[in-house]
């Protein structure tokens, strides 16, 4: 069983999460037209298409920034950067990770110290009961909230804890690792498929897509045009 | 039917219609975390406090059943998202998403839909909401 989790299963996850993603980020992208024109100082260039120069793409993007809930909810804001953060860290450069990378793939990604992704495993955790508590608590997120929502926060969750328990070897060494593996499988199956996506398609949505949302005044319009620069002018 | 709105029932084929026109909504509505960010930006809700004015809430409850009913939708329902639709939105459009969602343009579009199926607030008869 630890073979297969550690081997084919991992290439099946993988395919599955990442078709996912894909599949959604093209279905979004050929829900929308490209709006830069190129060469031409058109409104459209101006407005919607590409930023012209760095600058006015700093700009954009600093503007979008303190309209976002980085001003508005600064507290939240570090809460989830914090948690987000983490996830991403933690199991990438975690020591027993690396070891297996470079037994599979002769990767060598650099490892933290083990007792830094304790750490890190504790934050994760802490940051997680945050939002689990914000949601049960808080009437506004409550009344949106639906078991597949905490559903999905326990699973993200769930790695975290059996790794860390299996780390640890405070008991069930072998049980541990294999749930370990088993809800790592499963996170990775979910990315593609469920609210998990938002991994991916928070950038195609603030990055790519122009509008008064966007970060740095992408090229994709929700409609295509039927005038050109020069008749707009 | 004849173009003039049904009294009982739903066109289903011109609400399955505007649901596709409109379907990079579903795209969106699919990659909402439902984090709730969205309340603090919406003045209806920081004064009358109620969690079922949430943009997100409006947006799920009215657009998102559409598309996840759309087969066994009912008059009753869709009579039931005007409360949401018109009585609890101005669409002011200031509602802010940090996945960058359109939510008020979905709120506007759910609003088109019941429009489309003789549904919509008579103001003249309640004043509810105003």
């Amino acid at each position: 069983m630890y073979d297969f989790l550690a081997g084919p299963m991992l290439w099946i996850s993988a395919s599955v999460g990442l078709s996912g993603l894909l599949f959604r980020t093209i279905l979004i992208f050929r829900a929308t037209h490209n709006g830069y024109t190129r060469g031409t100082s058109s409104p459209i260039a101006g407005v919607a298409g590409r930023a012209s120069s760095l600058m006015t793409g700093l700009r954009t993007f600093f503007r979008g920034l303190s309209r976002s809930f980085l001003i508005r909810q600064t507290s939240f804001f570090l809460l989830t950067l914090l948690f987000h953060l983490c996830l991403i860290i933690t199991p990438l450069f975690l020591t027993a990770h690396s070891v297996l990378f470079f037994q599979s793939w002769q990767i060598s990604l650099p490892a933290l110290p083990e007792r830094g992704t304790d750490i890190l495993t504790v934050i994760i955790l802490a940051c997680g009961m945050l939002l689990f508590l914000r949601r049960l608590l808080a009437p506004s997120v409550r009344a949106l909230t639906s078991a597949q929502d905490i559903a999905l926060l326990m699973l993200t969750l769930a790695p975290f804890v059996t790794g860390f328990i299996a780390y640890r070897q405070y008991f069930a060494y072998e049980t541990f690792l294999r749930l370990h593996m088993i809800t790592g499988h499963l996170v990775l199956m979910a990315l593609g498929w469920t609210r998990l996506g938002h991994m991916a398609l928070f950038f195609v949505a603030r990055f790519f897509i122009s509008g008064e949302h966007s970060l740095v005044g992408g090229s994709r319009l929700w409609y295509r045009h039927s005038l050109s620069g020069e008749e707009l002018r | 039917m004849n173009g003039a709105p049904l009294q009982r029932g739903v066109d289903r084929d011109k609400l399955k219609a505007m649901l596709r026109q409109k379907r990079r909504m579903r795209y969106f509505l699919s990659f909402c975390a439902s984090c709730g960010l969205c309340a603090e930006s919406c003045f209806y809700y920081r004064k009358h406090g109620d969690p079922r004015s949430t943009p997100a809430y409006k947006a799920v409850n009215t657009l998102g059943v559409m598309f996840s009913r759309k087969r066994t939708l009912s008059r009753d329902d869709l009579e039931g998202m005007k409360v949401l639709l018109w009585g609890k939105c101005v669409l002011c459009r200031r509602c802010y998403c940090p996945f960058g969602i359109d939510i008020s343009g979905m709120i506007s579009w759910a609003r088109s839909i019941c429009r489309a199926q003789g549904i919509y607030e008579d103001y003249r008869k309640s004043s509810r909401g105003l």
